[in-house]
């Protein structure tokens, strides 16, 4: 213990010195701003649908305007509609011909589009204008909700747990890589071979460093972006742990790199790959299962549920023994990359 | 003054020959393409999912599989189980003569929408619209045209990271000092970082832009469009090692230029045309719609030319204004 607290105190010398409480004070300040100040409340991520009414009640067009669709997206003449859904490769035209009794709709879509969501779209379509004739379809059915619904998350915050998963966590990945280099170079690691503190102690001593700095970085964007009424306690956990985690992915892979220009490659590679669940993140109404095998997906969904409550008993617990269980997986891999390659190079 | 610039290119390609970096350049947007080109698909053909009990009616469940993705269950606690899980999955379950359908609480506004329209176009008899939809053929897909440019912008970042590292390699190892005291100038040097930034940037992207697009884009655009924007990975890598002394400072100094460079494209793409202005200082805004003309002239908001002439316009002057602070810090001739 004592020579896991020497370490640690040197390490966080090391830290101090390099000015790594600066920088993730600086980003904490710089994300919160982007979240508050230059993100939306509301982004359309799905196609901008563009409305051409030809008939002559012209209903479909009020019921746009209605529903708070800009006039750029109405048009008066088909050429037009044409050359904007050409010219705009995220939008679909949609044309009202006849009358609302007999009406013809014609989809004009890009030809990337599935069946299934072009299909979606002429629902919604015979939905609205069922809504505009006034009528209910008889069908027999009813809703439940599970737990009790939740307002829609303004997109700007819907970003944070975003931003705490791309920079808290991540930064621990990428910070111990750069740890190693530097000690490397600086030929620490070769000193530290012959003192008496095992490869573990090396391991936690800078996992340690890495969490304090992922604490620092969430508790600063937390308070600034959702104030004071969020369970920081709950999100602290999740991110100790994730960032706990990466550290240890991090280590196990920088290992076998000699310098950070060799490691930022396979570094980028690694963070992209751990990202990908952002896309699912953002559009949770398509599944894609392979993408709950990644870490940072119970991460970001985790954060999501303590920060926007839903009332998902469980979720914290599981996203916790999911981490918990990796990160044994990883501080086995660790150890072992770390003895051997680091701790192991030089020796005869 | 040529031999100079070259002789220091080859010191540099020399060194990265020695860190294996040749290898990773190479392999790096081979890896990157190889596994966007895995994911694409899935992205590509996104549609719904619903979680549906085996007890609906075969109609409901045949309606359904017009419409999305059909994961039947067994029992009604299996489908509520599978609408628990953190994507926005619907559910669909028998209760008596008539279907429930099952939402979480959390889903978006739009769910309860969507699936209670796609139910009721199902089991109700009453005459629906008639829909005919006009294909426009495009046979490239959005996502991919946008991930492609991003790559493109990515091989020319990755110019700068390999400039960036390297200037921060030769302060901590003192190299810069005893550059100082050779005939080397500023702007040869920087000039020779040109000349790396931009073979690596077109390398990488000729590489990247194969594997995602294949043969069909014109490769002499990917070209001139790597030539002209070299000078933003240029930028960056200045940026990175003006400002950075060491690796640790380098990754902090990477980690904030990243959100900038990256960022500001990502959400040029979310932003209105009547509000495009705002990106027009920054030369990366500017690159990224040349890449966008390269693969579909109808995501960009510029053509080509002016795409290009903007780019090289403005990543010119941000050179210019790094001068004084390489000056300073740097300290050559």
């Amino acid at each position: 213990m004592k020579r896991f607290i020497n370490l640690l105190r040197q390490d966080m010398v090391v830290a101090q010195r390099n000015y790594f409480h600066y920088v993730v004070i600086t980003l904490a300040v710089l994300m919160s701003a982007v979240i508050l100040f230059l993100i939306p409340n509301t982004v359309k991520l799905t196609p901008n649908e563009l409305f051409l009414d030809l008939t002559h009640e012209k209903r479909l067009e009020d019921f746009a305007r209605d529903q708070g669709t800009e006039e750029g997206r109405i048009f008066q003449s088909k050429e037009g509609l044409l050359e904007a859904v050409d010219k705009n490769s995220n939008s679909l035209g949609i044309i009202l011909e006849g009358d609302m009794e007999n009406a013809k709709v014609t989809v004009i879509h890009q030809g990337t589009e599935s069946v299934e969501i072009i299909n979606v779209l002429d629902a919604t379509i015979q939905g609205a204008l069922d809504e505009i004739r006034g009528i209910t379809r008889k069908a027999n059915y009813q809703v439940q909700y599970l737990r009790p619904k939740t307002d829609p998350i303004p997109f700007n915050k819907m970003m944070v747990p975003l931003m705490v998963v791309t920079e808290a966590v991540m930064l621990g990945f990428l910070l111990i890589a750069v740890m190693v280099f530097q000690e490397k170079e600086e030929g620490s690691v070769r000193a530290y071979r012959i003192t008496p503190s095992g490869t573990m102690v090396y391991i936690l001593s800078k996992a340690v460093i890495n969490v304090g700095l992922a604490v620092l970085y969430t508790s600063i964007l937390i308070f600034l972006t959702m104030g004071f009424q969020v369970n920081i306690l709950a999100v602290l956990m999740i991110v100790v742990l994730a960032s706990f985690l990466m550290t240890l992915v991090g280590l196990s892979i920088s290992v076998f790199f000699d310098n950070l220009q060799q490691f930022i490659f396979i570094g980028v590679l690694v963070i992209g790959i751990i990202s990908m669940p952002i896309a699912s993140y953002l559009t949770p109404a398509i599944s894609m299962p392979f993408m709950e095998w990644l870490p940072s997906y119970p991460v970001l969904f985790g954060l999501r549920e303590v920060l926007f409550p839903t009332g998902k008993a469980g979720m914290i617990t599981a996203v916790s023994i999911t981490l918990g269980i990796e990160i044994i997986l990883f501080i086995v891999i660790s150890y072992h990359a770390v003895r051997n390659k680091l701790m192991g190079e030089g020796q005869s | 003054m040529i031999k100079r610039i070259f002789n220091f290119i080859a010191k540099e390609f020399a060194s990265a020959m020695r860190n294996n970096m040749i290898v990773y350049i190479l392999l790096f947007p081979v890896i990157i393409a190889v596994g966007m080109r895995l994911f694409l698909p899935s992205l590509q053909n996104m549609k719904l999912t619903v979680a549906v009990e085996k007890a609906v009616d075969d109609t409901v469940i045949e309606g359904l599989k017009q419409y999305a993705n059909v994961e039947i269950y067994h029992t009604a606690q299996q489908v509520e189980k599978r609408v628990e899980k953190s994507d926005d999955v619907a559910g669909f379950i028998k209760s008596g003569e008539s279907h429930t359908i099952l939402l979480e609480g959390n889903e978006g506004e739009e769910a309860e929408l969507i699936a209670s329209t796609l139910l009721s176009l199902i089991l109700s008899k009453e005459p629906k619209a008639t829909f005919e939809h006009v294909s426009l053929g495009k046979s490239g897909s959005v996502l991919r045209e946008y991930v492609a440019s991003l790559l493109l912008l990515m091989a020319v970042l990755i110019g700068g990271f390999i400039v960036g590292l390297n200037i921060v390699d030769e302060k901590e190892s003192k190299a810069i000092r005893a550059l100082s005291v050779t005939p080397l100038r500023l702007y040869e040097l920087m000039l020779a970082h040109g000349g790396m930034c931009l073979i690596s940037s077109v390398v990488i992207g000729i590489v990247s832009t194969f594997i995602i697009m294949g043969a069909e884009s014109n490769y002499g655009r990917v070209v001139t469009a790597m030539m002209t924007t070299a000078g933003i990975g240029l930028f960056l890598g200045y940026l990175i090692g003006g400002f950075a002394d060491n690796l640790i400072s380098a990754v902090a100094v990477i980690k904030s230029l990243m959100l900038a460079f990256l960022g500001i494209p990502i959400a040029s793409v979310y932003v209105p045309t009547d509000f495009q202005w705002i990106f027009y200082i920054f030369p990366h805004y500017w690159g990224f719609q040349a890449y966008l003309n390269i693969f579909s002239k109808s995501l960009a908001h510029v053509d080509f030319a002016v795409a290009n002439g903007a780019t090289l316009l403005s990543s010119c002057i941000a050179l210019v204004l790094c001068v004084p602070m390489l000056n300073k810090r740097l300290k050559l001739r």
